[in-house]
């Protein structure tokens, strides 16, 4: 992650008090660690998972206010996770993240109901950006 | 009055225009072109049926440009950008402003013909919904205050007597506006009633 902002991004900060928590997928260690301290620096509670399942399972629990979840998952892909909560008209507002995707992928993450896509490396500013308006709507 | 699907094509490259322009007759699309997004905002009028085929970069006003000018003016017509550059960030952006697709070049002749299909059914079906929409809309407003009132309260699954309560007349008033509600809208049963107001609600 492009470091072009510190974890305070003017106007970013989720407001104390309010319950909100996000959930991370990705399987890289060090892009998962990275997204979820800047999560962490908006305020917010982060859950972190290494694939679909997991969140999954931990969704009984109740949904979280967002999740960012890589693309490319060990066994069921993020579009596939797509698919699966609308299935089960479970509505997670989703920001879906690639590296190095195409056109056709980004085309058929937001036709799948992604509301955003972003390339990594992930640039922190424009992802807490788009957390912020997220969680705002 | 009803006019004829149309296939609009907006490019600035002329051999693009061209080319389409052809393929397209040859599966018997009407076809339009146009050389600016400019062009074809003079031309286009909301009431024609059809699609837009839309280059993303052209000089001056851009796809995304007339996008938005387009959704400004709450026009429906689908759009099928098509793009000779990877642009992630731009078919997301595309798409998130309701673009129906983003084809990038090269693509095969087929699968253009595909998406236009497909956008085609879907501008029917929409205009299909708006004339629906209208027409319950033109119903509803034959309802008279009182019998708005009323019917508000119906909606939200109120017996008649607490109806006569919250609006402090008779029972047997509320019953005539009742039947009038129900007679005025067309509605067959309460739950009818109650998916036409929910329509004419998401439809703002």
């Amino acid at each position: 992650m492009s470091d072009d902002s510190p974890n305070t991004v003017a106007g970013t900060a989720i407001r104390p008090g309010a319950v909100r928590w996000i959930s991370v997928i990705d399987p890289d260690p060090l892009s998962r660690a990275t997204l979820c301290a800047l999560l962490a620096g908006m305020g917010a509670e982060v859950r972190a998972f290494e694939a679909a399942e997991p969140f999954l399972a931990a969704l009984r629990s109740g949904p979280p206010a967002c999740l960012i979840s890589e693309v490319r998952l060990p066994a069921m892909s993020g579009l596939m996770l797509l698919r699966h909560l609308r299935s089960a008209q479970m509505s997670v507002p989703t920001i879906l993240v690639a590296t190095d995707p195409d056109v056709p992928l980004a085309v058929e993450a937001i036709r799948e109901g992604a509301l955003d896509f972003l390339e990594k490396p992930l640039v922190a500013s424009r992802v807490t950006r788009r957390i912020a308006a997220l969680l705002s709507s | 009055m009803k006019s004829l699907p149309t296939v609009f094509v907006v490019d600035d490259d002329a051999p693009v225009r061209d080319g389409l322009k052809l393929l397209l007759r040859s599966v018997g699309h009407r076809v339009e072109t146009c050389a600016s997004a400019q062009e074809f905002l003079d031309l286009y009028t909301d009431d024609r049926p059809g699609c837009l085929v839309l280059d993303v970069r052209m000089p001056g006003m851009s796809g995304l440009d007339l996008q938005e000018r387009l959704n400004e003016r709450r026009a429906i017509l689908p759009i099928i950008f098509i793009t000779g550059h990877g642009d992630v960030p731009m078919a997301v952006e595309a798409l998130q402003a309701g673009a129906l697709d983003f084809l990038q070049k090269p693509f095969r002749d087929q699968e253009l013909l595909d998406r236009i299909a497909r956008a085609l059914e879907k501008d029917a079906s929409n205009r299909r919904e708006l004339v629906e929409l209208k027409q319950i809309a033109a119903r509803f407003a034959e309802l008279t205050p009182r019998e708005r009132a009323v019917m508000d309260l119906v909606v939200q699954g109120k017996a008649n007597k607490v109806i006569a309560g919250d609006l402090d007349i008779s029972q047997r008033t509320v019953e005539i506006h009742r039947a009038r509600v129900m007679e005025k809208t067309q509605a067959g049963s309460l739950a009818h009633l109650v998916r036409m107001v929910l329509r004419l609600q998401e439809a703002g």
